[in-house]
């Protein structure tokens, strides 16, 4: 087991559970006091804090400003992005502790942290492994496609296809084409000093994607530091066939199309017109007389 | 025309070949022609980012961020030929029209734009009956395919689709490029709008080139397989009489006129040879004098 819930008894998640052998499905209450105490407070931990951070975000019904509440059991919970077994955050173990750690800051905690199984497995690397990125960005945009890819969750919540929008983007061309720091979706969705539970939406003044705020997004340092705030009014998430949504930009797709296509076919007439005549150079229908030539 | 000292009829094995091409014009096409392919094989990986050549392809450029910036110094570097380009027409104007008109003290604006429109790519009205008579012939219902002088409506159409596509994807691609320096004064649609412009700008330009140009230049019923035209300047006489036969005509009269126009590689070569035998016989006649000198000395 990988997990940093190796240690936990089944029942510290699985509250349901009462008697053994226990039922089958026994849902998970991530928000439960649980298992161990906190060491610096020592008080009982939980994670019941983000739940409330949850709740002020677009991923809870119970944000006022979502568009249309739809099925309630279409949001997410914990598990539906933190699944234990793919966790990477939760992966403990002495050897782990090697890519986080150096070596002589290592020999640093283990003067006091004797007891090395239990404080190592436990908090160091769990916090150490928060400190950088625990997902690659593809592993985030493809967390974010498992759900927002669903046509039919996206009609039930009046949302549009972000994902078609943001891989036909800059940012998602340069994902899908390898390029390991490009921009996933919690790269401007998420803002800075806040964590992927409080993703808002763009009507929220508080939201990283606010009109307000989405210049101050795009010129982080990690983004494009030099860019002006400007930056912010360009839209990202187009779809140029939306002919209601961007008239501009369907009106000039439009224009190449049809630029493209009576250039390429009127081109590719001639050229077959003019192969199929030098089949038959000396065939005429209407033949004018040999004129006498002028020189 | 300016030749740049360059003959306008080379006869080679018997066969004659045409100017068509000067060195200066060679030299822009290649420019051209190489930042074109590199901009399509760093831009197109990036449209079709979904297939999987697409990332195979950024590899031979180091990646997506490699391509970049192979892309963006090809860009500069077609937008600079762009901006030469623009002072090379000036030049030829002022050699040909301002400088000899203001001369003579015939120079007026109206006589500069007669001389633009007559010039030899600028499109005019015969350009338009070329059209007309070649359907015609292509239909079967003339005998009598378009006569063409320098550049005819294809070449024309080549020419004038570079200026219009090398304008839009050095426009857009600039404000792809400084986008943190174009938005604090463009709409917010100015980035996607700059996006569709250049990459659908792109794809028919490389359609055109890919399947227009080559067919026109190269692989066409007369010219298969190649065309070495772009290499060496010249045109060999079977295409200027199929294609050019004005020009073909016109070239031959100033001939007629001006011999020292062509120059004859087989009798050049001919005479390098006699040159050749002439020499070797005065060596040996030095050899014999010099072996006769030392004999009468040693005796």
């Amino acid at each position: 087991m990988g997990s940093v819930h190796a240690d936990l008894q089944c029942s510290e998640c699985h509250t349901g559970i009462s008697k053994v052998p226990h039922e089958r499905n026994l849902e998970v209450n991530c928000t439960n006091q649980c298992h161990m105490d906190e060491p610096a407070v020592g008080r009982k931990y939980s994670h019941k804090n983000i739940e409330e951070t949850i709740k002020d975000s677009a991923h809870s019904p119970l944000y006022k400003y979502v568009r249309a509440k739809g099925d309630a059991s279409d949001f997410p919970t914990c598990v539906s992005c933190h699944k234990n077994e793919e966790n990477k955050v939760v992966i403990t173990s002495r050897r782990n502790l090697e890519h986080v750690v150096m070596e002589e800051a290592r020999g640093k905690c283990f003067d006091c942290h004797t007891d090395l199984n239990s404080f190592v497995s436990k908090n160091l690397v769990h916090v150490l492994r928060m400190t950088e990125g625990t997902y690659s960005q593809k592993e985030i945009m493809d967390m974010c496609v498992s759900c927002h890819n669903d046509k039919a969750l996206n009609e039930r919540h009046k949302m549009v296809n972000a994902i078609y929008s943001y891989l036909e983007n800059y940012h998602g061309k340069t994902m899908v084409l390898g390029l390991p720091d490009a921009p996933s979706c919690i790269d401007c969705h998420v803002k800075l000093g806040e964590s992927a539970h409080s993703i808002k939406s763009s009507a929220d003044p508080d939201s990283a994607t606010n009109a307000a705020n989405r210049g101050l997004t795009c010129v982080r340092a990690d983004c494009h530091p030099n860019a002006s705030t400007g930056l912010g009014k360009s839209y990202i998430h187009v779809v140029p066939t939306d002919r209601e949504r961007f008239p501009i930009q369907f009106f000039l797709l439009a224009f190449f199309t049809v630029l493209t296509v009576v250039s390429f076919v009127s081109l590719m007439l001639v050229l077959i017109l003019e192969l199929i005549r030098m089949i038959f150079p000396n065939f005429t229908i209407f033949r004018k007389p040999e004129e006498k030539d002028e020189h | 025309m300016s030749t740049n000292g360059k003959p306008l009829i080379k006869i080679k094995n018997g066969k004659k070949y045409y100017l068509k091409l000067t060195g200066n014009q060679r030299a822009q096409h290649f420019v051209l022609l190489v930042t074109f392919i590199t901009c399509v094989l760093t831009g197109m990986p990036l449209k079709y980012y979904y297939y999987p050549w697409a990332e195979t392809l950024l590899g031979f450029f180091g990646g997506v961020s490699g391509a970049a910036i192979v892309h963006r110094i090809s860009g500069v570097i077609m937008v600079c030929l762009f901006i030469y380009h623009i002072f090379y027409i000036y030049k030829q104007l002022n050699r040909y029209y301002i400088r000899p008109a203001k001369t003579v003290g015939e120079f007026s604006f109206k006589g500069l734009l007669k001389y633009i429109y007559l010039s030899p790519v600028f499109p005019r009205y015969k350009d338009l009956i070329d059209m007309k008579d070649m359907m015609k012939y292509y239909l079967f219902l003339s005998n009598k395919p378009p006569r063409h002088e320098r550049f005819y409506w294809r070449e024309k159409l080549d020419y004038l689709a570079v200026f219009w596509g090398i304008n839009v994807l050095g426009i857009t691609g600039a404000i792809l490029w400084y986008k943190g320096f174009f938005m604090e004064y463009l709409p917010g649609w100015a980035v996607s709008v700059a996006t569709i412009a250049h990459s659908f700008e792109a794809l028919l330009a490389t359609a055109d080139i890919l399947i227009w140009h080559m067919y026109n230049a190269h692989v066409n019923y007369d010219k298969f397989p190649a065309s070495d035209l772009f290499l060496t300047g010249y045109l060999p006489e079977n295409i200027m009489r199929h294609e050019y036969v004005l020009e073909w005509k016109r070239i031959n009269r100033i001939a007629e006129e001006d011999p020292s126009v062509i120059f004859n590689k087989d009798e050049w070569d001919l005479r390098q040879k006699e040159r050749e035998a002439e020499q070797y016989k005065d060596t040996m006649d030095y050899m014999a004098a010099a072996a006769a000198a030392s004999k009468g000395e040693t005796l």
